[in-house]
């Protein structure tokens, strides 16, 4: 399917890549070929000087996804107006095919922590989240795609399953779900979780969007933890899971998911070439 | 427990000095602190390179103890460094002095304040700028009185340091050698956020007073008024630069002035 026709609001059935302000310049130059682009969203807040331009160019060619990384949606502190407005101007200048946030929270008493922090899945969060999801997409006038979190810790708090918890806010919310294969793969190195039988009981058609990323282990303490570190290759265990998710799913925008340690953009856009072909295989 | 508490209780272990004993919670531990590094590294690149990583790292976290971020973009939260580098001035000192670095004769601070402007001349709001054409409208008996309007982040910088020379060294440097400066004593620039990006330009302080005159609505002939070394300033060449960089949206001539 075209570009085009996920514009039109179709299913895009491409991979695509995050625009990094490193990688600017070649994406003008050299325009890869990809399906879409990704761009964080608080990094292109700009109101004015040359990255509205960049955006501008790159747009014209290309479906765009925009992804939050710093709204706190399961934070108790009260909704950053400030910062919603700031999406919602992003959102109505470059017309994204998707808006996405985290499923997270990362303030508290008005000191923002700007990291991605889980917390325990119970009907009192489920309540709150969903509260906050509805507001977001009040004011942005769409639906948003959620993004499940890779985590260090688990609390003895929850009483619902992740997914549980997944499935009761899209049902709540009408929301998405944005599905990081390689979130689910840290979480089993950490947790112990079942990615495929995540994947297989999440409501297929609420998944907008698929992240593959690279993750790396580190020793904390007395612990070897999985880390998610976008600073590598997909490695195999990932594209095996994607492929797995696909058979389940049906073709899904991917994205292929690089911010530290970055490699050339020539590196990306085959990264999401190899995805274009394990989508290709499925149809 | 409610959610804020439960969030609360959390937060407190991010907060605390001491590393977690939880290992999972030790990653969230470090990743406040590294995010937060790194957005303030990436403001400030050349106050990173003058100081060296070390010495960097353990001001970048005693700031953020004292000016924790407020937003969910980190990009505002350098605004109070080149403040904090002012006062922590004798701890940098006496820091500096255990490494092989020097200060180079520049005030850090000031260094951190021009490398913040540039920061936020890069996203600022801009206007269309207009060509120089557009004096000619106007009959040359009429331009003492004209007004300029400048770009909406159009900033007169005045330093007792040699911090621009130093910056534009790390800039235009071509190795990965530390950037030098041979000049001493102050400097003066203008800066302002375009259309085709930000730009900073040197001026002597003569011109810097009239600039800034300008910037505050005065017409070319009173702030020229407000300089005291007016014999100082090229006006043609000040105003060449001012719209050949894209700095100046309109030009006015109003009543009161033309009276």
């Amino acid at each position: 399917m075209s570009p085009k026709a996920w514009l039109a609001g179709s299913a895009p059935r491409r991979a695509g890549i995050g625009l990094r302000a490193a990688h600017h310049g070649d994406w003008i130059a050299q325009r890869p070929d990809v399906g879409w682009f990704e761009i964080h969203a608080e990094n292109y807040f700009a109101e004015g000087g040359l990255l509205p331009d960049i955006l501008d160019t790159l747009r014209r060619d290309l479906p765009l996804s925009i992804h939050g990384v710093g709204l706190g949606l399961a934070s108790t502190d009260p909704l950053d107006d400030s910062h919603l407005r700031q999406l919602a101007r992003l959102q109505d200048r470059y017309q994204p095919a998707v808006v996405s946030e985290h499923l997270c929270w990362g303030a508290a008493d008005g000191i923002h922590y700007n990291d991605l922090l889980p917390f325990p899945f119970t009907e009192t969060t489920l309540t709150h989240v969903a509260a906050r999801v509805q507001c977001i997409q009040e004011q942005l006038r769409r639906p948003i795609l959620l993004e499940n979190l890779s985590s260090y810790v688990t609390f003895e708090e929850s009483s619902l399953g992740e997914t549980e918890f997944l499935t009761e806010l899209i049902g709540r919310t009408d929301c998405g779900l944005l599905l990081d294969l390689n979130n689910l793969v840290v979480n089993a190195a950490n947790h112990g979780i079942d990615p495929e039988r995540y994947v297989a009981s999440l409501p297929a058609d609420a998944i907008g969007e698929i992240h593959l990323a690279g993750h790396a282990y580190d020793r904390y303490g007395d612990r070897t933890l999985c880390l998610d570190t976008h600073d590598r290759l997909v490695p195999d265990r990932v594209w095996d899971l994607y492929r797995f998710t696909l058979r389940q799913l049906g073709a899904k925008p991917t994205l292929i998911e690089w911010d530290a340690k970055l490699p050339t953009l020539p590196t990306l856009a085959a990264e999401a070439h190899k995805a274009d072909v394990c989508i290709a295989e499925i149809l | 427990m409610t959610l804020q508490s439960w969030q609360r209780r959390f937060a407190a272990q991010l907060d605390a000095a001491e590393t977690p004993a939880n290992p999972g919670m030790q990653v969230y531990h470090h990743n406040v602190r590294a995010q937060f590094r790194k957005a303030l590294a990436m403001s400030f690149p050349v106050v990173v390179e003058l100081l060296g990583a070390a010495v960097f790292n353990v001001l970048a976290e005693r700031f953020r103890q004292r000016n924790p971020s407020r937003s969910g973009d980190l990009h505002p939260s350098g605004a109070n460094f080149p403040a904090f580098l002012a006062s922590e001035a004798d701890t940098l000192v006496a820091a500096i002095k255990k490494t092989d670095r020097s200060l180079v004769g520049i005030d850090l601070a000031e260094l951190a304040s021009l490398e913040w402007h540039w920061q936020c001349a890069l996203i600022a709001a801009d206007l269309v700028a207009i060509d120089v054409a557009a004096l000619s409208s106007y009959r040359s008996e009429q331009w003492p009185s004209l007004r300029l309007q400048l770009q909406p982040s159009f900033s007169v910088l005045r330093w007792h340091t040699p911090v621009v020379s130093y910056w534009q060294s790390h800039r235009e440097r071509t190795t990965s050698a530390m950037a030098t400066t041979t000049t001493s004593g102050p400097e003066q620039a203008w800066i302002a956020g375009t259309p085709r990006g930000p730009i900073l330009k040197t001026c002597n302080a003569a011109t810097a007073e009239w600039l800034l005159a300008l910037a505050a609505g005065a017409n070319l002939a009173i702030a020229l008024e407000a300089v005291e070394r007016a014999a100082d300033i090229d006006i043609t060449m000040t105003l060449q630069s001012l719209f050949r960089h894209g700095a100046v949206v309109s030009v006015d001539l109003r009543a009161d002035d033309h009276a």
